[in-house]
């Protein structure tokens, strides 16, 4: 008697429930871990993304720079000094590499060409 | 005791449940109804506002020459949440900042809730790079570099008073700078950012954000080679004959472009701090003048318009002496009766006052007002005057004798040069246009101009009638010979102007004198004014005709080749082999 009542107060242990539990807390614990690692990649990434952001000004800082020098080195006003000091110079066009379509125009007085495209056939000898 | 038991588990259920529910009540007033305002704190505590600057736009000229560009810089700022030794961080940044150390470790001792102090603006890329090694090398943090732009000029003094500058703050103050200040700012974009302890910017946290609009880029109807002719030719007058200021301008007549405008004294748009505010004047467009005897086609225009005169039309001209209002007006030289072309080709101020009589006060007002005097012309720049022109009820009994000479009115250079475009575009009054376009960042254009007619002001046929005569004023019988242009048909009008005193009345011995004339006659492609204030040259020499002239001259024949125009008229050389001056000549 006693061991039949023993025998109803055992309990069994279900499987299926512990096995449910086990996975839910298996699963609970892999998408915290899964976030965490997720988390950490997208912060990762958002270094990354910085770090290119910053390449990319400082690139365009220096190209910036560099637009600005050569503006500056080829102004009008930096060229026109380079003539004036003689650091460039104007070769003048000889007469003879112009291809004419019209009679070269002379001034008078100072015996100055005219315009290269300049022709005034009307007063041509 | 079993009694005891079984109350006591529901007392500790009950206990337990009271302290969560006590720990829930308190999370969900944390969560909730105190949720804004522990995030503004957090956001306070974390999160700042970091500006985008957008890019200036850059300013050209009408063949894309660029006369305004950026350079990048940074302005250092210090940020007292992560300043940990300002000495240190001052000894390391000081000699790169070029600052005194001192001063500088006195800046960066902040509070730490001070977390934007900016140590200095306009800082160089380069040594930004250099400091910001040294600073991460010594593990130095709480100083910011952000991006931000300076102005530079390649053309330094070239085109000063058109482009304009801007103030510290990057603001336009000048010229075409502050006209179009809106255009070329662009908008600033922000972006909402939090940073970690060390200073870093969290990238996931970002929050709202805007990008910036860079500015557009403007391009004026400047030539800067016609610009350049200009410039070389005033820097000479202004170095040898010493004047007050000198102005130029070169208008297309048929657009209203402008297409160059220079001032004496000039400054350089690189050393704004070291610049005279005299240097900063756009004269062209504040200087208000009494004109002198350009303002002569006013009269006869009108009064061939009007009909009252026709060109050949006979005035006597008093030989030279005429008493009216108990006044006497004098012509340089005595003349009988001229013609209606005459007196302009001789500038004669009897004729003219006698044409505007003839006119009356009325009338001859109201041409005055048509050829855009005592208005302003409406050119894109700022501080335009309008000059000073009285209507008749406030004139003197002479007043109609000494106007049509061009005294006793105040008119400005650009008005000048717009009124002598009347007489180059047959008739019409066209409004002066310095901006071409207007392009935003990504090149959809904005704003494009076209040429604006103000108005009629005289018929062609009148304006033809001028025009011949302002020919012959460029010939060896007119009075600006001076100003003809080998090969070209050139047409203009002198002025020479006794200089008025501040005080009132008129300075002794000092002159404005001015040419205004254009080229070629028959077709012309600009219309130019050189002006000269108090030119120190002898005194028999002071007059539009010997000093402008000829710098007109020199511009003239220098466009020509620049612009590659044909000439249609006999060199010097020409005319005394074939011993007459070709018939072509007279036609325009």
């Amino acid at each position: 008697m006693s061991n039949l009542r023993r025998k109803q107060t055992t309990n069994r242990v279900e499987i299926k429930p512990v096995v449910f539990w086990l996975l839910a807390a298996t699963f609970a614990a892999l998408s915290g871990l899964g976030f965490v690692h997720i988390k950490n990649q997208q912060h990762t990434v958002g270094d990354q993304t910085r770090d290119m952001e910053r390449q990319i000004t400082e690139l365009r800082s220096v190209n910036q720079v560099l637009i600005a020098q050569i503006t500056k080195l080829t102004s009008r006003n930096s060229l026109q000094r380079r003539v004036a000091d003689g650091f460039i110079a104007m070769v003048p066009i000889r007469d003879h590499a112009i291809a004419r379509l019209n009679d070269p125009v002379m001034n008078g007085e100072n015996l100055i060409q005219g315009t290269a495209s300049a022709g005034n056939s009307r007063f041509s000898p | 005791m079993r009694c005891d038991s079984r109350k006591r588990i529901p007392i500790a259920i009950v206990a337990v449940g009271l302290v969560y529910s006590l720990f829930c009540a308190r999370l969900v007033d944390l969560q909730v109804f105190k949720h804004p305002e522990y995030a503004a704190i957090a956001a306070r505590k974390n999160s700042t506002r970091e500006p985008i600057q957008a890019r200036r736009g850059m300013i050209t000229d009408r063949m894309g020459e660029v006369l305004a560009a950026n350079i990048p810089t940074r302005t250092v700022v210090a940020d007292g949440s992560l300043i940990q030794d300002p000495e240190k961080l001052a000894t390391f940044a000081a000699a790169l900042l070029e600052m005194d150390e001192a001063d500088l470790a006195a800046k960066l001792t902040l509070p730490k809730n001070r977390k934007y102090v900016v140590i200095k603006k306009g800082f160089a890329e380069e040594k930004y790079h250099e400091l910001q090694r040294i600073l991460q090398a010594n593990n130095q943090r709480g100083l910011r570099f952000e991006e931000t732009s300076a102005r530079t000029y390649p053309n330094g003094e070239m085109l000063a008073h058109v482009i304009g500058f801007l103030d510290h703050d990057g603001v336009g103050i000048q010229g075409i700078e502050k006209t179009y200040e809106d255009s070329l700012h662009g908008k600033d974009g922000y972006r909402y950012i939090e940073r970690d302890r060390t200073g870093r910017e969290i990238v996931v946290y970002r929050g709202q954000e805007e990008a910036a609009q860079n500015g557009a880029t403007v391009a004026l109807t400047i030539d800067m080679a016609m610009q350049a002719i200009l410039e070389e030719e005033i820097e000479n007058t202004y170095r040898e004959l010493k004047p007050q200021s000198v102005v130029a301008i070169l208008m297309h007549p048929k657009t209203g472009e402008i297409l160059a405008m220079a001032n004496r004294p000039s400054f350089d748009l690189n050393a704004v701090n070291e610049a005279q505010p005299e240097q900063m004047k756009n004269r062209a467009i504040i200087n208000i003048v009494e004109p002198g005897s350009t303002f002569k086609i006013v009269a006869i225009g009108g009064g061939l318009n009007e009909g009252v005169v026709k060109a050949n039309s006979q005035i006597y001209c008093e030989g030279g002496s005429y008493h009216y209002g108990g006044r006497v007006l004098r012509d340089h030289h005595g003349y009988g009766n001229l013609s209606v072309h005459d007196v302009l080709m001789k500038s004669s101020n009897i004729g003219s006052a006698k044409i505007a009589m003839l006119l009356g006060n009325q009338r001859f007002y109201e041409y005055i007002k048509r050829y855009g005097f005592g208005e302003r012309s409406g050119v894109e720049l700022p501080g335009e005057v309008s000059g000073i022109v009285h209507p008749p009820n406030r004139w003197s009994g002479i007043s109609i004798t000494r106007i049509p000479m061009g005294h006793e009115v105040a008119v400005t250079p650009i008005q000048i040069v717009r009124a002598m475009g009347v007489i180059a575009n047959e008739g019409k009054l066209m409004r002066p246009q310095i901006v071409r376009s207007v392009k935003s960042a990504s090149g959809e254009t904005l704003f494009e101009a076209h040429p604006e007619v103000t108005r009629q002001v005289i018929s062609a046929e009148a304006a033809h009638e001028v025009n011949l005569a302002l020919i012959d004023v460029v010939s060896p019988k007119g009075t600006a010979s001076l100003a003809k242009v080998a090969g070209f048909l050139a047409a203009g009008k002198t002025g020479t102007a006794q200089r008025v005193d501040p005080k009132g009345g008129y300075t002794p011995g000092k002159y404005v004198v001015s040419f205004c004339g254009y080229m070629p006659a028959d077709n012309p492609a600009f219309v130019g004014l050189i002006m000269v204030d108090d030119p120190q040259t002898s005194a028999g020499m002071n007059y539009g005709g010997l000093v402008a002239a000829p710098i007109f001259s020199r511009v003239g024949e220098k466009v020509a080749r620049y612009l590659d125009l044909q000439p249609n008229q006999p060199m010097e050389s020409e005319i005394a082999r074939l011993g007459v001056l070709p018939e072509s000549r007279l036609i325009p």
